[in-house]
Order: structure tokens, then sequence, then C-alpha cells
């Protein structure tokens, strides 16, 4: 037995299922599957740039006849839908296994999508598991039914089963169909989906959805554990199957692995027993809308406050035995818990601040930069999808016209760029807009953990791919002014900025520091402190660097020097020359005491 | 079925949340228990708020703790019991560095193993009903084998938790 998460024990199936390649984009919970994969295997893992492409290399690797992984976060199935729905048209040679990480509660996305519509949307089967256990034992399942059907198979986990721990048990772990033969694949009918073939597939793609609901019939995927009571049956997939099974003793309990196509016969056969059947799901009312559907009548509908936020214990509770949501008591001394922030000395608490100070109105992007729309930043004012910056701010700036669209900006960080935001500064260019626009190159994703990407050359399987030239490229595509600004050099960037804000012509800055994660902390005397001038004017505590608090015994600000990276931004930003590096004070401290000796001399 | 025991821990990133929690659970692991944990973070690389929890049990359990369910609260951030109130009880048992002596504990950098010091040398469960206590000898050599940095600074503040 070993004690792992949900994302750990699906890498040891990975692993020992011997599959082909993987790819994928980074994204919460789903980041550290890839990343794991590569790290304890030899089979080649790589980050694509992004979904839509990572899904397409998959596909590849299974028409001629490799087992294929491919995994992405929740919105990230968005921005591969496009082969998704066609996929499931074609089918596959060699297994095609999409892992999708949905995050109930948003707790990392733009979104609380559930993906399990997804399923339903493009026809294919779906896997659930509810525990780390199952995360490992459905995956040789997940191959079976892909290479038998002809199907993608889509293996959706939730963030309480990629990251709850528990104990499991790595049995062996042999595969039951035979592995593919490698090949070029010559099968037009199969694999070119003109509308004429895509008609035909798609009669295919309906009787094996017939042939998948049979399977999953009989399959050993769904568990029935009958009640003391034939009150409640309670229908279940995923982590809510652990709920129920703790809350709630005496109820019929079914636990679902493959929730599309439903197993709704087998069902309707145990609901006839009870009074009341409940499906505990996270997020949309799937399963109780396809049993519903199904005819079995005595499904009871949840009230629509379950539809959203991940279930908790206590929301079960409610759930099951009342269907309605009460609000938790907080105590009256309740604290909230610290708000997320960017790291101290991060290079894009100085462009917020620059984009600030000149009042700029900012389409923002995806990235730990979409902290610069809450406090203390404020300076980023719509969001909504990877790559979206740039064109919303292509769409403004075209109605809104010059004035009212003067100071539209976009930001937008590198790996997002890389994923989405050429497409959309090549539409900027053709639609002649004028908007400034910030690529931050920090020289990393960071907000997922610091992967690779095309702007620097390194995608897991090879470090030493050659890396985009930003500068080039974006020449390349008819944009005439390009400006790399390191971010640190506070007043020299707030200058270039504010004289291309005035003119009326796209001007793009690279803005390019790595990110303060990849800068040693080791900086000695390069940190900062506050002397005793300073006017608490708390300039330096808007920037909104941790590194810098306010220090209620002497009710001014003070700089952390555990925190501290020596970037000096708080140096350019005071006003009053109150703060200096700690080499200055032992340098101008040297020089008093030398004074003081020569005057004793 | 035992009654769950559950611990929740909290603090802030880079203190060493998770790597305690995901040592306590190999500890009970090593007891003979069925350890199940997850995690919630704020979305900062660094200095944002991170709760473990931890639910020690012979089966498989869902890993969140419920509110006002907690057995044994761990928290490394001044005031953390105000923030995670909600899941205290007036039974629950406290172990915070407000409680430690400071002139002590501000040379020791591993404060999280200090509290798991605590925490262990007071428990005793019972299991498939036997009664289960943690020696410090055994915690010992379950450090050894799990813990690859700074050995022995963990053992220490260990001993310094669970000796006072």
């Amino acid at each position: 037995m070993e004690y792992l998460n949900g994302n750990e024990a699906l890498i040891l199936a990975l692993k020992k299922a011997k599959i082909s390649r993987a790819t994928g984009y980074p994204g919460t919970p789903s980041t550290s599957i890839l990343e794991g994969l590569h790290k304890i295997s030899d089979i080649p893992c790589s980050w694509s740039v992004n979904e839509k492409v990572a899904l397409e290399d998959a596909a590849g690797v299974s028409f001629a006849g490799g087992r294929a992984v491919c995994v992405m976060k929740s919105v990230g199935l968005n921005v591969a839908a496009d082969p998704f729905m066609t996929l499931s048209y074609t089918g596959v040679f060699g297994a095609l296994i999409i892992i999708v990480c949905d995050d109930p509660g948003a707790y990392s996305s733009q979104n609380e999508q559930d993906n399990r519509n997804y399923a339903k949307f493009a026809k294919i089967p779906m896997l659930e598991p509810s525990t780390p256990q199952e995360a490992y034992d459905f995956f040789k399942e997940a191959i079976k039914i892909s290479e038998r059907f002809d199907t993608p198979v889509l293996y959706r986990m939730t963030t309480r089963v990629c990251t709850g721990k528990t104990l499991v048990d790595l049995k062996d772990f042999a595969i039951e169909s035979p592995e593919p033969v490698l090949r070029f694949p010559r099968e037009e009918e199969k694999l070119v989906m003109t509308p004429r073939q895509a008609r035909i597939r798609h009669k295919f793609i309906e009787k094996r959805l017939d042939l998948l609901k049979d399977y999953n019939e009989k399959s050993a995927l769904h568990t029935y554990f009958p009640g003391k009571n034939k009150k409640r049956l309670l229908v279940t997939s995923g982590i809510s199957f652990l709920y129920a099974k703790e809350l709630f003793n005496g109820d019929g309990l079914i636990k679902i692995g493959m929730t599309y196509p439903m197993p709704s016969n087998s069902i309707r056969e145990i609901a006839k027993e009870y009074d009341e059947v409940i499906c505990i799901e996270e997020l949309d009312p799937f399963m109780e809308e396809l049993l519903l559907i199904s005819g079995i009548s005595n499904v009871r509908k949840k009230a629509r406050s379950f539809y959203s936020d991940d279930y908790t214990p206590r929301r079960v509770r409610e759930l099951v035995e009342k269907n309605e949501e009460t609000e938790f008591p907080l105590s009256p001394n309740f604290l909230p818990p610290p708000p997320p922030t960017l790291c101290s000395g991060c290079p894009h608490i100085a462009v917020l601040s620059i984009i600030r100070s000149l009042g700029l109105d900012v389409c923002g992007d995806i990235g730990c930069y979409t902290m610069g729309s809450s406090a203390p930043y404020y300076a980023m004012h719509c969001v909504v999808d990877m790559g979206a910056s740039i064109p919303m701010s292509t769409g403004m700036k075209r109605i809104l016209g010059k004035e009212k669209g003067k100071k539209i900006a976009a930001i937008i960080g590198d790996s997002t760029f890389f994923h989405s935001g050429l497409t959309g500064i090549i539409d900027a260019v053709q639609n002649k807009s004028n908007a400034l626009i910030f690529i931050l190159d920090n020289k990393t994703t960071a907000m997922t953990g610091r992967q690779g990407h095309a702007g620097i050359g390194n995608n897991l399987l090879n470090s030493d791919s050659p890396n985009v030239d930003y500068a080039k490229l974006l020449e390349a595509v008819g944009i005439k002014n390009i400006t790399i600004l390191d971010p640190y050099h506070l007043k020299d960037c707030q200058k270039h900025i504010e004289e291309a804000s005035q003119k009326e012509e796209m001007h793009v800055f690279i803005m390019r520091k790595e990110c303060a994660l990849l800068i040693k902390k080791d900086v000695g005397d390069k940190k900062t402190i506050i002397t005793e001038n300073c006017v608490n004017c708390r300039d330096c505590l808007r920037l909104g660097c941790p590194a810098i608090y306010f220090d209620e015994k002497v009710r001014k600000p003070a700089i952390n020097l555990e925190e501290c990276i020596g970037c000096e931004l708080c140096i350019a930003v005071c006003q009053f020359d109150s703060i200096i590096c700690l080499e200055q004070k032992i340098a101008i401290k040297e020089k008093q005491d030398h004074k003081k000796e020569g005057y004793i001399s | 079925m035992m009654k769950p025991l559950n611990v929740l821990i909290t603090g802030s990133g880079g203190q060493g949340i998770v790597s305690s929690g995901d040592l306590l659970a190999k500890i009970f692991f090593h007891f003979g228990f069925t350890p199940n944990a997850t995690q919630s973070h704020g979305f900062s690389q660094r200095g944002g708020y991170v709760l473990y929890y931890l639910r020690i049990s012979d089966e498989t359990l869902s890993p969140l703790i419920e509110e006002g369910a907690c057995d044994d609260f761990i928290f490394l951030n001044p005031r953390d019991d105000q923030r995670y109130g909600r899941y205290l009880q007036p039974s629950t048992r406290i172990y915070s560095v407000e409680k430690l002596n400071h002139e002590v504990v501000d040379k020791i950098h591993f404060k999280n193993m200090i509290l798991i010091g605590m925490f262990l040398k007071n428990l005793s469960l019972s299991l498939h009903g036997k009664a289960i206590s943690f020696p410090f000898n055994e915690l010992e050599s379950i450090l050894k084998t799990n813990l690859k940095k700074k050995l022995d600074e963990n053992i220490n503040a260990l001993k310094l938790g669970y000796f006072g």
C-alpha cells in the first residue's frame, strides 16, 4: 500500500500501462500528472502550446497505433473542443484517453463548468474515479473500452479526487486488449472527415453509444450497496460516493464508475424498491437528468443552490436531508483568510504599478497577473479566457473610437501569448488596432508551477528546443513598434510607455524579467530598508509587494527582509529617497563611523 | 469502522504545511491506520493560505473535515484559530506557536515539527480494540526513513515539542 493522491495513483497506472505518449497543457488541478509521469518514466511527455494542439498531437499518436493520453484542466477542453468533437467520429486505433480535471468551486479557474456534459455532447464514454485507488484501477479499463469500441474516452476527475490522498494498493496491471500495430494509417473512410464521411460515421457513433450502454449495464464499474431501509437510494459518482458512504449509513447506495452512457436499466430495477432516488453529484444535475429522461420517475431534483461550488460533508448532508442550503453561522471574531497576492519582487508588480499610474483601461488575461484586478493593484478591468485580452482590446478600440478608447491596453503573459494570443495579435494588426499591448515575458508558466513554453524552448521532453524570438515574430506579423523593457527599471519603462500612449499606433511592449521565483533569494546587501526619512506617504505600500507591510508599532511602512529579493522597485517609487539598499546603509554607517573616528583622533 | 480522528493543519505557503501533513499521514500509516487527506490553498505561488485536512481511520474516507468536527488543530500563523474557527468544537485540542516559549522557538526554523511533537506526545488512539500510542524512538525512525533533507534539525524540533 502507498499513500498517494489521485493524480499520483493515475501516474503510476499510466507508467504501468506503458502508454506511447502523453501530451497536455498545464492547468490546476491536472498539472502534476504530466510532470510526474515525465519524472518517473521514459514515456515521451510534452507540454504543447495549448490543449487543442495537445489533443491533435495525441490523435496522431492514436491514429498511428500508439496509446495516447492527453491531460488538461476543465476549461482546457473548451480549447480542445474542436478536435474533441470530431475525434468521436474518427474513433481511434491505439487507445486515446483524454484526462480532464474539473475544478468545482473554481479554486483556480475562470468558471465552474461541468465537463461531463462534453461526454454527452461528443457521444463518447466517460469514466469517473471516486478515489485514488480507482484513479489507478480504472485506467486499464479506459484503454480497453477505447480500443474495443473504437472511441476516445473521457477520464474525468475533480479537485478532491486529484488532490485527495489515501492508501492505494498498486495491484498488477494487465491490459486486456492486444497492443495495436504501429503504422501510418491508410484508412481514409475512417480518418478523413469530409461531410459525406461525417454523415456515415455519425450513424456509427449512435450505434456505438448503444453498445457502450449495454457494456456498462453489465460491467463491474458500478456497485450497489443495498440499504437497511427502502426510503432513499443515493446515486453517486466521483468524490460524492465517499461523502454518501460516510454520512448515510442506512440508505441504499450506488456508485457509478462509468457515468456516460449511464447504466440506467440497472438503476431502474434497483430504484423500483425505493421511495426516492437522490443523485449526489457536484455541479450540474448530470446523472439526475439522464435518469429522469430514462423514465425513473422517483428521482428527486436537486435545488439550484447545489449546482455550484464544491461539496463538503455539510452541504451533502443538507442536499440529502433537506434539499435546501443554509449559511454556516460565522463567529463574531471571524477573520477571512488572507487574500492572494503576487510574490515579493514579482516583475508583474512593476507593470501593474505603471499601468495604474497612467490610468490605462486594461483588457487582461489568465495568469498570475490576473491578481492585478484586485487589491491593492487595481490595474486590470476585464478577464475572460486565455488569449482574450488582445481581441477584446481590438473590439473596444473599434467601437469606442479615438477619445473614449484612448487609454485601452491589453496585458498577456508569455505562456498565454503562445497558448492563444498569437492569433489575436495578428487579428489586431489586420484590424488596424492601435492598442498598447504588454507581453509579460517572465520566462516561465508561473501560475501553474513554472513549466516551460515555446518562448524559452522547453517542453518537458526536449529542454533544448529552439525558443521563439518574440521581436522577429511580431515584426513578421506586421507590428512596427516593438520595445523590449526591463520592468525593474521603473522610471525608464514609465517614460517609454507614456510616450507610446500619446501616439495613435499599435505598440507592443515586451516586459522582460524572469519570474521572482526563479531569482535567487540570497541577494544579501541588495535587500532594501526604509530609513527614518520616511514621510509616511505609503506609496511603497500601494505597490503591493508582499515584502512591504505596515508596522503597527511605529505606524509606518516597513520591509520584511526575509521576503525581500532586492528588486529595488520600492526605491524607484519612493519620491523622498527614504528607501535604500542595505549596502548603502552599511556604506553610510561606515562613513559615519569613519568620521567619528576621525573626529576623536 | 473506527470513529475518525480529524486533524486540521493550517498556515501559509512555505511553512511546510503540506510536508508536515504528509509526514503525519505516513506516521499514522506506520501505526496501522488509513490516512485520508486533502488540501485547500489560495492560488498564489508563495505566501498564500494553506489548509491540510487529515482524517485518520481504518478505511478510505472523504478527505474534507466537516465544520465543528475537528479533533486536533495545528496552526502556524497567528490568528488562524479565528480564520478557521468554523472547524473547531469545544473539545478540539489546539497546538499553536503562540503557546510555545518564544525565545527557544525563534531559534528553530522547524516550528511545524515542534507542533507535531506536541501533538503526538499527547495522542492515544485505539485500532481494532488495541490501544496505540506514539513513542518517540519509533517516530524518530519514521523520520529517518521519510525525510531526505535536514534530518537532524527536524528530529531536534520534534524532540523539543515531544519532551517540552
